[in-house]
């Protein structure tokens, strides 16, 4: 029974109109985050993501302030501008006072959504926006996609990752060992901004799928789960990537099984629960496996021990 | 890959010295790391810089190649601005400077020390990778070259750094302590091959933590305590008042 | 007695505030902002799970369930941490978002629940005066009110009573770690404390602005003063405010309270940011100017010295050439030296120093 409703579900995939679009841009979402978020991770920086996905929200408002309709672009436009707005202010803490990272990013994720609470609340009270409206980028509502949405994400999408390729080994080497790789002549400060910006485009993507308040995961999840596979980073992005966008699948079909389920929650647990599978199964560092090894192993030494105590015993004899 | 501007003054250039510092200053607020120092690193030679913890030696280099700001002086590479040549010289940090758990092998550390010469918008190709394993034989890590840099043993390590610097093919080379704490293979490795490489006319700098090895391995030093102490060959500078004066009590400046 | 349900608003936002700006003033000096952040979002699931146990909304169940949840938090992040496959910003951001998104499930699936989306977010302190505490037949006022003052009161006994080993684990953990197994004991009940008022102040304000009065006035207080105890009061002084003038500004703008409270935090933040005594932006770059130009002096006057003692003549154009200055900085400095008699100009336009000079140089030695 559960069979065919997954059966069922899957074809959705194909047939059904709404579910297509969800399915995508939820994979676009999965696909480009899991890519992005490998440098984040290996930077250190995976809290930052969270940092700027909160600072978006502002965003959104000003621009419906000023622009009147929900009109996607211009909604992204803002998002993408305070998101950065937010990512320079939390730099900006941690160089010009004794306040360290963490704090900082708590304050602009605070403060940003704040104001972004205050933006949305504002626009009810004078009656444009509906409810389901604008509070959708809280926690996603992929639902709500339309094929006009997901072209705009697929061109976004596009974006981060003809960046990525091109500047692919600049990311590599000054992620891996900064100070070499300015003595090799490369700007850093522009690289990271440059990053930072592609990477302010992916939690634009994000904001339609899961949202402002759960995006930091996917930043993260895909590529911490990729690492337990490889230790090539083109591989760790490539898998990171993959696993992004099963997520999305997954998630969105799911959560089409249910009426009026956000999307963002259940793409989260899933990816989660990748990550998990990743943590146990992977072949050289989960811990099945390791613990099989371990097994193994002492059953080998368990073995030359016997071998060891028989020659004895026969030496003995010989005596 | 790098065209040679003829420049005008041909036979001057070629008495320029490898690193030219003049009147170099670098502080930190009100601390200065480093006061009004002028040196000259000659070509060819094995150079040591010494000094007491917080000397700064490290920043000496660092700020040669621009990695710290300097407040007042200047540096030139063979007559040239360092962002000028920059080609010219190779640059090994500490080792603790770097995320060993970063996914990359070997040859690919290797590899990245040529993609400076890449430039933008390439990619690496088979031609850098085979230079790159030349680089790595070189070393005697031939057989290391697929292996996660986080399960290498801290003198290999340091000998896949080295490794890097050789694939850039330097004129000039700056390393930040690249002896201290490794194995005794890795050590007479790399001295051999900076042996060779000074006879090839290069000029090796570097920052050493260990007196009792540096009339044994280098046949310059440099002694530094934010002032230049002393800086000449081995022979004639490293004596015990210079010593005496170099590791003495940090002399206190208040500005 | 009717109290106007404005000053209970009021009342519970001052209470809210003051019990996370507390609290987090250790958050912000032992660097785990980031988990109080994570410890406010994951409070939900405990939440949930509490109503679903016991069919309603009471409130000892649900600051257990909250509890919970908080410590289940953070030892699954020291878990995942320290078995060295995550790094611990990694941990934290993997996490959390797991824990609030199953809450999230629950609490949209789950019909009968009536919590919805928009207070998890952002509270409904406008429905606390409502929200009342019943003793027989007696009104006792707000049922939020009460818990935040039990709260307030467990906030102030706990930091007063182990006042002297916080300061020890946070300032120094390496003595606090010889001195015994208070540093852990303190770590954890810290955790504790921040998971129950998360979950107290959760209800008025939602999961978001938790973590802005955990951390705003605190960071603001940080810049103001380096005594933990000024800081504790400062922190709770600028947390109040917040609360107090965020509120007067929802009710007239007609906003969101606790959005509101959060965007004056940070206003009153940035404004310490930037014109505070000392550290402020301002202070700092006048400070940092001076300093710049006082090592600039030094470096100049040993400069000309050295010059001079290799018989080289000195001029503004040679100092701007061999300092790597520009024309106008070397100008600027030369006239400076002129002025205080620490130079003076020869026949041909030359440099010489002054006895002044001379010594100034010196007491650059001592």
């Amino acid at each position: 029974m559960i069979l065919e409703e997954i059966l069922s579900v899957f074809l959705g995939l194909f047939t059904d109109y709404t579910l297509r679009y969800v399915a995508l841009g939820s994979a676009i979402l999965g696909i480009t985050s899991g890519a992005l978020g490998c440098f984040t991770v290996l930077r250190k920086q995976s809290l930052f993501g969270d940092a700027i996905a909160h600072a978006a929200l502002p965003g959104i408002g000003f621009a419906y302030l000023f622009a009147g309709t929900k009109d996607s672009l211009l909604l992204m436009l803002g998002a993408a501008i305070f998101a950065w707005f937010g990512g320079i202010i939390t730099l900006a803490i941690t160089s010009t006072t004794r306040i360290k990272q963490d704090a900082a990013l708590g304050i602009t994720l605070s403060v940003f959504f704040g104001l972004g609470i205050v933006l949305l609340s504002y626009l009810q009270s004078i009656g444009g926006a509906s409810q389901g409206g604008l509070d959708r980028f809280l926690f996603g509502q992929a639902a709500a996609l339309i094929e006009s949405d997901v072209i705009n994400l697929g061109i976004l999408a596009a974006f981060c990752f003809t960046i990525l390729i091109l500047f692919y080994k600049e990311f590599k080497i000054t992620t891996f060992d900064s100070s070499f790789s300015q003595s090799l002549g490369f700007p850093i400060k522009y690289l990271n901004a440059l990053l930072t910006s592609v990477i302010v485009v992916a939690v634009v993507i994000g904001l339609h799928t899961v949202g402002v308040v759960l995006m930091v995961s996917m930043l993260i999840a895909p590529a911490a789960a990729a690492k337990q596979w490889t230790v090539n980073l083109k591989k760790m992005v490539i898998l990171s990537a993959i696993f992004g966008g099963l997520s999305g699948i997954i998630g969105s079909m799911i959560s089409s099984t249910a009426e009026g389920m956000s999307t963002g929650p259940i793409i989260v647990i899933t990816i989660t629960i990748i990550l998990g599978i990743s943590f146990v199964f992977s072949p050289k560092q989960g811990y099945l496996f390791k613990y099989l090894r371990k097994q193994r192993k002492s059953q080998i030494s368990l073995k030359n021990f016997k071998t060891i105590s028989d020659k004895e015993k026969r030496n003995d004899g010989n005596f | 890959m790098m065209d040679q501007k003829p420049s005008k003054n041909n036979s001057k250039t070629e008495k320029e010295s490898p690193v030219k510092i003049k009147n170099l200053s670098v502080t930190y607020q009100t601390e200065p790391a480093l006061w009004n120092i002028d040196l000259d690193f000659p070509q060819g030679k094995m150079i040591a810089i010494i000094g007491p913890n917080g000397a700064g030696k490290s920043t000496l280099i660092k700020a040669v190649m621009g990695l710290v700001p300097i407040t007042a002086g200047k540096v030139s590479i063979f007559g040239k601005p360092y962002s000028k040549n920059r080609d010219k010289v190779a640059y090994v940090p500490q080792r603790g400077s770097v995320d060993w758990d970063f996914p990359t092998d070997a040859l690919d550390v290797v590899e990245m020390g040529l993609y400076g010469k890449l430039g933008w918008f390439r990619r690496p190709n088979s031609k850098t990778q085979n230079l790159a394993k030349e680089c790595l034989d070189k070393v005697g890590l031939s057989d290391y070259g697929d292996r996660q840099i986080g399960q290498l043993s801290g003198g290999q390590q340091q000998r896949v750094f080295v490794a890097r610097a050789l694939a850039q093919d330097a004129q000039i080379y700056l390393m930040d302590e690249p002896l201290n704490g490794v194995d005794a293979v890795t050590e007479k490795t790399i001295l051999s091959i900076l042996e060779n490489l000074r006879k090839e006319g290069k000029t090796i700098v570097m920052v050493h933590h260990e007196l009792q090895t540096v009339d044994k391995y280098f046949d310059w030093v440099v002694m530094i305590n934010r002032n230049l102490i002393a800086n000449g060959p081995i022979k004639e500078v490293f004596t015990k008042t210079n010593l005496e004066m170099t590791y003495q009590e940090k002399q206190r400046m208040s500005i | 007695m009717e109290i106007s349900s404005d000053l209970v608003i009021i009342g519970i936002a001052v209470l809210v505030a003051a019990n996370c700006a507390s609290i987090g003033v250790f958050l912000v000096l032992r660097q785990m902002a980031m988990m109080s952040d994570a410890i406010s979002h994951s409070v939900l699931l405990g939440i949930v799970i509490a109503v679903f146990a016991v069919g309603g909304r009471e409130p000892i169940p649900v600051i257990v369930g909250g509890v919970l949840s908080g410590i289940l938090t953070v030892s699954l992040v020291e878990l995942l941490y320290r078995s060295g496959k995550l790094k611990k910003d990694s941990s934290i951001g993997i996490i959390f978002p797991f824990l609030f998104a199953i809450g999230v499930i629950l609490v949209t699936q789950a019909g009968n629940v009536h919590i919805d989306v928009q207070h998890i977010l952002y509270g409904s302190i406008e429905f606390a005066p409502f929200d009342t505490l019943y003793l027989d037949e007696l009104n006792l006022g707000s049922k939020s009110m009460w818990v935040l003052g039990i709260l307030a009161i467990a906030n102030i006994s706990f930091i007063c009573i182990l006042y002297k080993e916080l300061k020890i684990s946070t300032f120094d953990k390496s003595l606090a770690l010889g001195v015994g197994l208070m540093p852990l004991l303190v770590h954890y009940l810290l955790m504790i404390m921040v998971a129950t008022t998360a979950v107290v102040a959760f209800e008025s304000v939602g999961a978001i602005l938790v973590i802005a009065f955990f951390i705003v006035p605190a960071a603001a207080a940080f810049l103001l003063t380096d005594r933990l105890y000024k800081m504790l009061v400062l922190s709770v002084s600028l947390g109040i405010a917040s609360a107090v003038i965020g509120y007067l500004f929802a009710i007239f703008a007609d906003v969101s309270i606790s959005g509101s409270m959060a965007s004056i935090s940070g206003i009153i933040f940035g404004l310490i940011w930037v014109f505070g005594p000392n550290r402020g932006l301002i202070s700092r770059w006048r400070r940092i100017s001076k300093q710049r130009f006082q090592v600039d002096l030094g470096i100049i006057l040993t400069h000309i010295q050295k010059e001079l003692g290799s018989d080289r003549s000195v001029s503004t154009s040679t100092i701007s050439n061999s300092l790597g200055w520009t024309k106008e900085y070397s100008k600027k400095l030369s006239k400076f030296l002129q002025e205080e008699k620490f130079v003076e100009k020869d026949a041909q336009g030359n440099f010489i120093l002054t006895e002044i000079g001379l010594k100034k140089i010196e007491n650059f030695s001592n």
